[in-house]
């Protein structure tokens, strides 16, 4: 673990105690991260603030659920900073939730999968750079399946609507353009990578 | 290949599947080595993708809204822990408890010395008080008593009445009162044990409690015995 997830992870451990200033910390290092994605997601700077809001809400609620070993703190906040974006997106598209998705909370429980190891600043920006190279070497056709599955939560049936597509289609985009990301992004892998 | 997800594992990686949908590939996962570590995989990509946005500094609004938030639940926690701790107590230490296993006490020793031995004197009045009454409910060889009296005006703030207990013809202090209106009763003590002293008298204090009686504001003076 870098020095940065280290930290995060010795605030986490505060944070589950209700150590408010812990969550300060945690809050002044990474809230313009949570926003930049969520004003991305949303297009809107108010509802964008509304989610970074509701995001570190739960980090303090939800902080025993949190766990070092499986990832970095940013990583999960930015998924939670995501799946609230994404349900407001749903919601505005006038579905409930349980239409598509299971809610938020729900799939915060299945996070942290990620092994790479990302969130450390000193490279944060290389990263995001190594990511929008690879995005933009996609096809276009790849790449928009990702973007609207991933940033704009719609799910693989609407992505197959709204293209005009067949589901089958849509499934071999993702399964492509994910096996590009996956090769353009590869020397981002921790050592500790599977 | 058919019992795997693969056509479905992408879309799951992404978020993109139906409630339904995503339910069933959890469950082929929770089976399944080579799938679950082909996801991790997926997953590890799509995740990166959260990094691919320009960070924007939050407004100071922001976290004053967060952090009201977070006060107002500290502060709620908090109120409910001394609750939770006040219950956590043991009923045996509890103040309430304590002050009626004291006083059940009390009676029970008060009723070990017996009823019989229970002593009761009527202070004769001296002073110009009419009507008023003053009684004493001893136990000799203890230092305490009920005085009860009737009929004394209350008083300003700085007089007082005064008990006092009387040795060979000295005077020796007991309690200060300050009268009310109708019956008062109150728990005297005396210096010593009450078997110890001839005599009981009241007397009007006008500068309030005194170490020596005002012999001129004497109400009541009569034997114990």
């Amino acid at each position: 673990m870098s020095d940065i997830q280290t930290q995060d992870a010795e605030l986490m451990a505060r944070v589950r105690r209700q150590d408010r200033s812990a969550l300060e910390a945690l809050y002044e290092r990474h809230a313009r991260y949570a926003l930049g994605l969520a004003t991305k997601l949303l297009n809107e700077r108010a509802v964008a603030e509304e989610v970074v809001q509701e995001a570190f809400w739960r980090v303090w609620h939800n902080a025993a659920t949190f766990d070092a070993s499986k990832g970095h703190f940013l990583t999960w906040l930015l998924s939670v900073v995501r799946h609230l974006a994404i349900d407001e997106l749903r919601r505005r598209r006038g579905k409930t939730t349980r239409d598509i998705m299971d809610t938020a909370d729900e799939r915060l429980q299945q996070e942290l999968v990620s092994p790479l190891d990302v969130g450390e600043q000193a490279w944060a920006n290389l990263l995001k750079g190594k990511v929008q190279a690879a995005m933009t070497q996609l096809p276009d056709a790849q790449r928009k399946v990702i973007e609207l599955a991933y940033f704009e939560g719609l799910s693989h049936h609407e992505i197959s609507l709204k293209l005009a597509e067949p589901l089958g289609t849509v499934h071999t985009r993702m399964r492509l353009g994910l096996s590009k990301l996956r090769e353009a992004l590869s020397d981002l892998r921790s050592p500790t990578a599977s | 290949m058919e019992s795997h997800v693969d056509e479905l594992i992408e879309a799951y990686a992404l978020d993109a599947l139906t409630a339904t949908e995503r339910a069933e590939v959890e469950r082929h996962l929770s089976g399944c080595e080579r799938c679950r570590a082909q996801t991790a995989k997926l997953s590890a990509a799509v995740q990166v993708l959260l990094q691919d946005s320009e960070p924007v500094t939050p407004s100071p609004q922001l976290k004053q809204r967060l952090f009201a938030r977070i006060d107002a639940d500290l502060a709620r926690r908090q109120v409910l822990q001394r609750e939770t701790q006040a219950q956590r107590t043991p009923w045996w230490s509890r103040p309430l408890v304590r002050f009626a296993f004291v006083a059940a006490l009390l009676v029970v020793m008060l009723g070990a010395f017996g009823w019989a031995q229970r002593h009761e004197v009527q202070l004769p009045l001296t002073g110009s008080s009419q009507g008023a009454q003053a009684r004493l409910v001893m136990w000799p060889s203890l230092s305490i008593a009920l005085l009860t009296v009737q009929g004394l005006s209350p008083l300003p703030a700085e007089q007082t009445y005064e008990l006092w207990f009387l040795r060979d013809g000295q005077p020796h202090r007991a309690n200060c009162f300050n009268g009310a209106a109708g019956t008062q009763t109150l728990l005297v003590r005396a210096p010593q044990t009450l078997a110890n002293f001839q005599q009981a008298g009241i007397t009007h204090e006008p500068n309030g409690c005194s170490e020596q009686p005002n012999l001129a504001g004497l109400l009541f003076l009569g034997p114990l015995n």
